[in-house]
């Protein structure tokens, strides 16, 4: 499942000085709010936990999108960075946890519980 | 023995069928009707009814809790900590849901002679963990788990789940299957880093 937001960045930028050469004196328009908008598309993953497997055994992802993790079976499972830098602790069937992803996030990832359940997120297209 | 076994028990259901009231009166009338037709007392997993396999699993996963508990208080490795505690929690987790399920359907685990088999070969295996220490206790715990885990989980997969009559039954024991045959690679996991 893949849900798209997109987020509209304004920047508004006020009382811009115009200087230019040789025009030192001359009258200025006055300065006008100038917007700049810009559509980041950031999406939200799911990656169900079931039978025993992360169902998506590799997920392509973008700096800022997030991933959640659901639980599907009757076994508590976790997914936990393969250096342990991020950690959903014990999820019990039918809970869920969510990561934003950043530059910094670990990438390699497993369940605690049973280690032969690894999966990774991989950086794909940034925006 | 299977075979032969079929059209009695084809003629055991259809009488019980007319008055039984619940899931557990027809389970046991179904073992009452082997004996009273002067058949063989079931000696082949493939011969059990559903409340006997429900033992049966019942009693594998109290075994291999057993072996957990041993190894958390043998062992200093903790690979093979983490392996016990989670073969404690999960195989808890599925005797949980068995016998809620087992409540709900207002029947009760029939022990048979294949839990018996069960503890009975569990003894020298408790026996031994026991006696062992270090490394050698690892492998030994490690490798049973593997080869305990290849046979529970063929047993359930060719004998029980195609026998098994009642449909929540069966879905419990699918469910369980797929943990189990992560715990098998979980086990094999732990066997290839002791060897190393």
């Amino acid at each position: 499942m893949r849900i798209i937001i997109y987020f509209a960045l304004t920047l508004a930028v006020t009382g811009v000085a115009v200087c230019a050469p040789g025009s030192a004196g001359a009258e200025q328009p006055p300065a006008q709010p100038v917007s700049q908008q810009a559509l980041v598309e950031v999406s939200a993953h799911i990656i169900e936990i079931h039978k025993m497997r992360f169902q998506t055994k590799l997920l392509n992802v973008k700096i800022g999108d997030t991933v959640t993790w659901t639980n599907k079976d009757i076994v508590p499972h976790t997914a936990t960075a393969s250096d342990k830098s991020w950690n959903s602790g014990r999820l019990n069937k039918g809970e869920s946890f969510t990561l934003t992803i950043t530059n910094q996030t670990k990438l390699d990832y497993f369940c605690i519980y049973h280690r032969q359940m690894q999966a990774k997120l991989v950086i794909g297209i940034t925006q | 023995m299977k075979t032969y076994l079929i059209p009695m028990l084809m003629t055991a259901a259809i009488s019980i069928s007319a008055c039984e009231t619940g899931y557990g009166e027809s389970a046991s009338n179904k073992a009452e009707a082997k004996k009273e037709a002067n058949m063989e007392i079931a000696q082949s997993p493939a011969d059990l009814n559903d409340l006997e396999i429900a033992h049966v699993a019942y009693t594998a996963d109290n075994i291999d809790i057993r072996y957990a508990n041993i190894a958390l208080k043998r062992s200093s490795n903790p690979d093979i900590h983490a392996f016990a505690q989670t073969m404690i929690r999960d195989h808890k987790a599925v005797n949980e849901l068995a016998l809620a399920l087992l409540d709900k359907l207002g029947a009760s685990a029939q022990d048979n002679f294949l839990s018996q088999t069960l503890n009975k070969n569990a003894e020298p295996i408790i026996a031994k963990l026991e006696s062992l220490s270090g490394k050698e206790f690892d492998i030994y715990y490690a490798s049973n788990e593997l080869a305990y885990h290849k046979a529970v989980n063929d047993l359930v997969e060719n004998s029980f789940i195609p026998n098994i009559e009642n449909a929540e039954v069966k879905e419990l024991f699918e469910v369980g299957l797929g943990i189990f045959k992560g715990h098998q690679e979980h086990a094999q996991m732990t066997v290839n880093k002791l060897g190393k």
